[in-house]
């Protein structure tokens, strides 16, 4: 059985259905990268995975329960985490008490606040400063050591790279390529070289609607390409 | 001179009630317009436990403030959370409502009776030091200026220090980023508003040990404890213990120039530093 089996998911926005009728599997110790262009439904689809948004159809159920009507923060318990778009960490509070509210409700795993600072050694100088002083590539390296201390089985994160600069990028990369026992991951990344590269999987979403899923070996960069601008339907 | 000491001690009271609408509204941004009316049924649950069972009133608080904290949790996991689902305005509406409620239950079971505490604590609530000629200090104005430093210095450390403290300012900021990492916003709410319950039944009992109370006292306290709350910077715990102090100054000055001016000039300065912060 899947880790993750979403059956004929859609989300809205009001009238706009920005996602339709999604189903996809992932598997334990998967790395899933989700690719689209811009409103094309991906952070929705994550959102409405997480519980931050909810599904008007469908059924997702994670590791044999359904949990399609939870909360977010029961979602969380289970092992089903986000990191949201633009990293939100919790502005006022420093780097070590947005890191202390997530140990706070964790489940029980490897991870815990000396392990991160071991993964993340860039985080431990920076400890006791306000989250919002942070550079974007800090903001997302705390960002993700807050998901990693719930002790996720599937660690969700939204738009990786964006707003952050190059060489950031590829610190938060190398961090996380470094982390052993990693937890299932299925990412949003806008930069498709980066998400070929890292992904065992590519899943291409166009208008709210799953156009490719594909091991990231078996497909071409012109094949997704086509797949995220909707020239040609490519196999689903 | 003597006016100062005596708004000072005055403030220390003001203070006591503004903090939890300060908690309520830093956390939720819920106005509570039934705060005054909580810190009333406080004070009629305490005379109640005190002359039912002739145990002195701060004895009696003792048992009061556990069903208080539990009313104001359960308020919040009831009332509130529904209302604040359906946007910004309703709680204000709620708690409005609520307000009402609660007077017109004050009354039915309490009568209009006018009650003190003052009877039963004695030489504290009579007595003060004299220092000097003209100057008194009430050891009671003492007592309760120490209890306000001391609530809102212990609220400060558990928002500062603890990590219930720290979940609630998690949730402040970003409830659906809090839920992310697993802490439910609901709970985090209904404790919140059972520590400002809390904090307005200690600051009931004051009000009755000092002056009296009555089923309709509730909006007047609440209009003394939002002016402290506003003249201070929403949201900040020290600027609220400075708002209700700058009040009471401002009403025992005035009432030195003319004791008909007492009430008038602590409004006059809460308008005033409304146009002043508006204006910067």
């Amino acid at each position: 059985m899947s880790l993750l089996s979403v059956s004929g998911v859609s989300a809205r926005h009001g009238l706009l259905t920005a996602v339709r009728e999604v189903t996809c599997e992932v598997e334990e110790g998967e790395t899933v990268a989700l690719v689209g262009a811009n409103g094309a439904g991906k952070s929705t689809l994550l959102r409405t995975l997480a519980g931050a948004h909810p599904a008007s159809a469908g059924r997702i159920a994670f590791g044999g329960h359904d949990v399609t009507h939870r909360p977010a923060h029961r979602r969380t318990a289970l092992g089903m985490v986000l990191v949201p778009e633009g990293r939100r960490l919790f502005p006022g509070l420093t780097v070590a008490e947005n890191l202390a509210v997530a140990a706070r409700r964790a489940r029980p795993g490897p991870w815990d606040t000396a392990r991160v600072y071991t993964a993340f050694p860039a985080l431990e100088p920076l400890r006791s400063r306000d989250a919002v002083s942070l550079s974007g590539g800090e903001q997302q390296m705390t960002a993700i050591a807050r998901g990693l201390l719930s002790n996720p089985r599937l660690l969700m994160i939204d738009e990786v790279s964006l707003g952050l600069s190059p060489a950031a990028v590829d610190t938060v990369y190398r961090a996380m390529d470094e982390i052993s026992d990693r937890p299932t991951l299925l990412l949003v990344e806008q930069d498709l070289a980066r998400a070929l590269a890292v992904a065992d999987r590519v899943i291409c979403l166009l208008e709210g609607q799953i156009v490719l899923s594909a091991p990231s070996r078996e497909v071409t960069r012109e094949q997704v390409t086509s797949a995220y601008f909707g020239l040609r339907r490519a196999p689903a | 001179m003597n006016a100062v000491l005596q708004g000072i001690l005055l403030g220390g009271l003001y203070a006591l009630l503004a903090c939890g609408l300060s908690l309520m509204f830093g956390v939720m941004r819920i106005i509570n317009l039934a705060h005054g009316d909580i810190a009333v049924i406080g004070a009629f649950l305490v005379w109640w436990v005190s002359a039912r069972f002739g145990v002195p009133p701060f004895l009696a608080l003792a048992f009061a403030l556990p069903v208080m904290l539990a009313f104001g949790y359960l308020l919040q996991m009831t009332v509130l959370t529904r209302s604040l689902r359906a946007g910004e305005l309703t709680p204000l509406l709620t708690t409005f409502g609520l307000a009402v409620v609660i007077q017109n239950a004050l009354l039915l079971i309490f009568s209009p009776d006018v009650r003190s505490l003052g009877a039963q604590t004695g030489r504290l609530a009579t007595g003060g030091w004299r220092v000097g000629d003209s100057l008194v200090v009430p050891y009671l104005g003492v007592v309760i200026l120490g209890v306000a430093v001391a609530v809102l210095g212990g609220l400060h450390l558990v928002l500062s220090r603890t990590g219930f403290g720290r979940e609630m300012r998690a949730v402040a900021v970003d409830p659906d980023t809090a839920a992310l990492v697993g802490v439910p916003s609901r709970v985090v709410y209904a404790r919140a508003t059972a520590l400002a319950v809390g904090t307005a039944t200690i600051a009931g009992v004051f009000l009755a040990v000092q002056s009296t109370v009555e089923p309709a006292s509730g909006p007047t306290q609440l209009i003394y404890a939002f002016e402290a709350v506003v003249i201070g910077g929403l949201g900040s715990l020290w600027g609220t213990l400075a708002g209700g102090l700058v009040l009471g100054v401002a009403q025992t000055v005035g009432a030195q120039i003319d004791p008909q001016l007492s009430i008038l000039s602590g409004h006059v300065v809460f308008i005033a530093v409304l146009g002043w912060r508006s204006r910067a």
